[in-house]
Parts: C-alpha cells; structure tokens; sequence
C-alpha cells in the first residue's frame, strides 16, 4: 500500500522556495591588497597592508590567529 | 440500547486509534524518505512534516469530536442521561492523541535531523587548499559556518565558507538532533509535571543539561556558554 502521505511530500518538493545566495561549493578566498596583492597575514592590521603599507580602511584592528 | 451504543462508540474510538497509530508512522516515514527525494533539502522536509501534522490532526483527531457531535450525542442524548460520561471518553482520547503527536514531532524532528547530519558532515570530508601557497589548510569541522583559516606555511589569512548544506547543520539540525539524544530526560521532564513544582523543576534543569551537553558534542565551541544557555532555558521554561 502506497503512503497516504506522499502527496504532502511532494507538494512540499515542487513548492520548495529557490533561494539565490545558497552555496553549492564550499569556498576558500583571501582578501588581497588592491595596490601590491598581497594577502593579510595573520596578527597584523586590517586596515593596511603589511607589505606595501597601503591604507585601504581607516581603522586600527589586528586581526587575531582563530582559537585551536 | 444503551450497552449497543457505548459498545459501538468504543469501537470507533479503538479503530480512531489505531488509525492515529498508522499515520504516525507512515508520517514519519514519508518524512523521512522525502530527505532523499528532495536532495537533502532540510527545511523543504521540514514543512513536510508541518503538514503531516495537520492533515493528522485534522483527518484523525478532529474526528473524534465531529462523529460524537454529529453522530453519537444525539442518539444517545435521546437515549437517557449517561452520554455525558461517553462525551469525557472521546475528550480524553483526543487529548491523550494530542500529547502522542507532540512527542512524534519531536523524535521525528531529531531522526530527521540525524539522517540531514550523516549525510551533510560528509561534504567537508575533502581537502582544502591555501589560495596563496596551496598548502594543505585545517577546516575545523565542528564550526557550522564561515570562519577565517591562516594558513601554517605563509600565513594568509583564509576565508572559509562552507556550503549551505553543510552550514544548515549549525542553524536547527544540531539543536533537534541535541533534543533527539536527550529523549529519555525530556519524556521524565513531561512526567514530573504532575508530581509537584519542585520535581518538575529538577527535571527541567536535568533536560537542559544533558540537551546542552549533547549539543556541545556536536558544536564544542558552544561550550563557553553552557552555563548561561542552561539558565535561559529554564527561565523560559518555569
């Protein structure tokens, strides 16, 4: 015997809402200098670049390496 | 007359039952298998589920109370003065049903969210790279959303974001599947109602210590705040 429920189910399916920002792929990027393209290394400033010096925000924050 | 009537109302209330029984299975089964069909869609599931509910308690509870008013108190009001009791018979059971759902959405609230997790934990199982050196890079697996990753060689900083399927896992996935291992302390929590304020209290604090510890298992770096999320709980709940 078929489930008397199946209807529901695939009611639910076909009007299942599409969202556009979900993510198939997990991602991996680094954020880089826009003057030199150097990545920001751990334990320095967010708003400049450890290598050129390139003030690309106005702030004074560090950033921290995770917790292990 | 009398004896006939109760024995056929009987009857109806037996077979109601164990109709209820059958669509509490078939319900969590159609649950279930619609994570598949679905393509493990949690929430699309969800709502499927949501609406086995209310076709149960609509088809099957409500039943009870459409059949006697229609039905069974006018033959018996006409009969003599024991449909009253009859009347109680048919209010019980559809309370007692009502309290069985309640505890059906909730295992299966948490088999779904079991079935969501062991196929969901599996898509980090892969290898993750630098994107500047290309060295191997550590994702911790138990943080169900975007985290920074600095990479051991040359020290970038990484932005991880994982995909939605895996980052559902944090938002309810993890909170059903904590409740799911924590069932035996839940059902004591629903029997100490009856047994006085400062039993139900113990049980209270005894569900939400082993939820939160089942959920710390599951997401170890909520355990910062076990002993506040602890607390909250039970102020929401007394």
């Amino acid at each position: 015997m078929s489930n008397p429920f199946k209807k529901i189910s695939n009611t639910s399916k076909e009007t299942a809402k599409k969202w556009d920002n979900t993510k198939d792929e997990a991602v991996l990027q680094t954020v880089t200098c826009p003057q030199c393209a150097a990545p920001r290394p751990v334990n320095t400033n967010i708003g400049t670049c450890a290598y050129c010096g390139f003030k690309f925000m106005n702030i004074e924050l560090t950033i921290k390496p995770g917790k292990p | 007359m009398k004896e006939q009537l109760i024995a056929r109302w009987d009857t109806f209330l037996q077979n109601i039952d164990k109709r209820f029984e059958e669509s509490l299975a078939q319900g969590e089964q159609a649950v279930l298998e619609s994570l598949e069909e679905n393509d493990y869609d949690y929430y699309t599931s969800f709502r499927t589920l949501m609406a086995i509910r209310m076709q149960i308690d609509e088809s099957v509870i409500r039943k009870i109370d459409t059949t006697w008013q229609q039905q069974v108190a006018p033959l018996m009001q006409a009969d003599g003065h024991y449909w009253a009791d009859e009347s109680h018979k048919g209010y019980q059971a559809a309370d007692a049903m009502h309290e069985r759902m309640h505890l059906w959405q909730y295992i299966t609230e948490g088999k779904l969210s079991q079935k969501y997790y062991d196929h969901a934990i599996e898509l980090i199982n892969r290898d993750f790279f630098c994107t500047q050196c290309n060295a191997p890079l550590q994702v911790k697996k138990d943080l169900f959303r975007a985290h920074y990753i600095t990479c051991n060689y040359c020290s970038a900083v990484n932005t991880f974001e994982p995909e939605t399927k895996y980052a559902t896992i944090g938002w309810n996935v993890v909170d059903n599947l904590a409740a799911l291992y924590a069932l035996q302390e839940y059902k004591a929590m629903l029997q100490a109602k009856g047994n006085g304020a400062a039993a139900y209290a113990k049980a209270v604090r005894v569900y939400y210590e082993k939820y939160f510890d089942e959920r710390i298992k599951l997401m170890p770096h909520t355990a910062d705040t076990r002993e506040q999320d602890i607390e909250k709980k039970i102020n929401l709940t007394l």
